[in-house]
């Protein structure tokens, strides 16, 4: 009999371990979820999307804004053709057989002097009609543009969860 | 990037998505919208041609800085009189520059001009209007005609609506119903719309940006958000991102699917 409830006991441990090592995967996989993923990864992202901003260009003179988008979509992978459509930027990334989906950022910036006083404020400066005018990303696009580098981070590091083709899409203007 | 190819060069899309920052949106909120989202964009130049001179010698001269300022204020009335008042529309002159001295009438002065609306039909009606109007002031002054030249010409963006549903669905799962905006119609406008008219379905989905604590701090202080294109206007990025991240990739995946 006590045999029996020895064996028992054991087999409890055992479950118990086995479920605790189950809730411990599935925690591991919770955790690359992109929410998840991206609070890990603030820093980095964070860092991205100042320096956009500090680095306004207007409309297709976004040269060094569609460089950096190539360069970061290099870096995951993606096969990348700069100077489409002018300063634009593709990046296709395939992962096996599936459908093709096309995910856009605008990467222009806007006539318009900053009065945020945020200390990664841009500072930059153009001629203008009236003499000169700041430039400043004042529609968000250094979100849009930032926002697709970190989802692209995220479906390079999880091709295990999904198939098909990315096109991302840098768009001047 | 349509005529540069790029639904020839690369991979056509089954889809296409984008999102757009919302000034007055919570951050961890999105908004989705089926339809009519956003507007026709024309842009238009004018100048006002005048005959220069002497400031204190007005009588020999046409002046061009009189007849723009009439025209600004009389573009107004094409919305407010006579077009149909229930057809959204909106025309805003951007920028007017003209003169170089305090002492000196100009030969011209240049107006740059948006214009917004949602049909065709409303388009082409501004369109005449404005050309109208600027004829008729010059003529009012006895001015030669003035230059009108219209351009940009983007579509109004009509979102996909089976894709809005599916989408909604996604982003009710994602963040729950209550954190899922139904934004009205906007007089914005995006090329992203461009998409759409070469035959691929498209949404553009819209991010909060705003930590609801500083909107509730403005809203107690009786201000407005700063809107987009506004000087003051700045996201709370951390917040805005990861709700970004979470809601751009959930879409995707569901459109992979």
């Amino acid at each position: 009999m006590t045999n029996y409830f020895r064996l028992c006991r054991i087999s409890q441990l055992v479950g118990g371990i086995i479920a605790i090592s189950l809730i411990g995967v599935a925690s591991d996989t919770r955790s690359e979820e992109p929410a998840a993923w991206a609070k890990a990864h603030l820093a980095e992202i964070v860092e991205l999307y100042r320096h956009f901003h500090a680095h306004p260009e207007l409309s297709f003179m976004e040269q060094e804004t569609a460089a950096r988008l190539a360069k970061e979509l290099r870096a995951i992978g993606a096969e990348v053709t700069e100077g489409v459509g002018g300063t634009g930027v593709v990046g296709v990334m395939k992962n096996g057989n599936g459908r093709t989906v096309l995910v856009r950022t605008d990467l222009d910036a806007l006539p318009v002097t900053e009065q945020t006083g945020l200390a990664y404020a841009s500072q930059v400066k153009v001629k203008a009609d009236a003499g000169e005018t700041g430039v400043m990303h004042a529609c968000g696009h250094d979100i849009h543009i930032t926002n697709l580098i970190a989802v692209g981070r995220w479906l390079a590091a999880h091709k295990d969860q999904w198939k098909g083709t990315i096109v991302f899409l840098g768009k001047p203007a | 990037m349509l005529d540069d190819g790029l639904f020839t060069r690369f991979p056509k899309p089954e889809y296409c998505l984008a999102l757009h920052c919302d000034s007055e949106l919570a951050t961890g909120k999105v908004g989705v919208r089926g339809g009519y989202a956003l507007a026709n964009v024309d842009s238009v130049d004018i100048t006002m041609l005048g005959k220069g001179g002497h400031g204190a010698y007005p009588h020999t001269t046409i002046d061009p800085i009189v007849m723009a300022a009439q025209l600004v204020l009389n573009l107004q009335t094409i919305v407010s009189r006579e077009i149909k008042p229930i057809e959204p529309c909106v025309i805003t002159v951007g920028s007017i520059h003209g003169g170089t001295k305090h002492n000196i009438i100009g030969n011209d002065c240049h107006l740059q001009v948006t214009v917004r609306s949602y049909t065709d039909a409303v388009r082409q009606q501004l369109h005449d209007a404005i050309v109208r109007r600027a004829k008729a002031v010059a003529a009012g002054a006895g001015a030669p005609e003035p230059k009108v030249v219209f351009s940009e010409g983007t579509p109004a963006m009509f979102n996909d609506e089976k894709l809005a549903v599916r989408l909604r669905e996604v982003f009710v799962k994602q963040f729950g119903a209550a954190n899922v905006d139904d934004p009205e119609p906007s007089m914005g406008g995006e090329d992203f719309s461009q998409y759409g008219r070469a035959g691929v379905p498209i949404l553009m989905f819209r991010l909060g940006t705003i930590e609801p604590a500083r909107l509730a701090r403005m809203k107690q202080l009786g201000q407005d958000p700063p809107s987009l294109h506004s000087p003051l206007y700045y996201p709370d990025a951390e917040p805005t991102l990861i709700t970004g991240v979470q809601a751009t990739v959930a879409a995707t995946l569901e459109l992979l699917k």
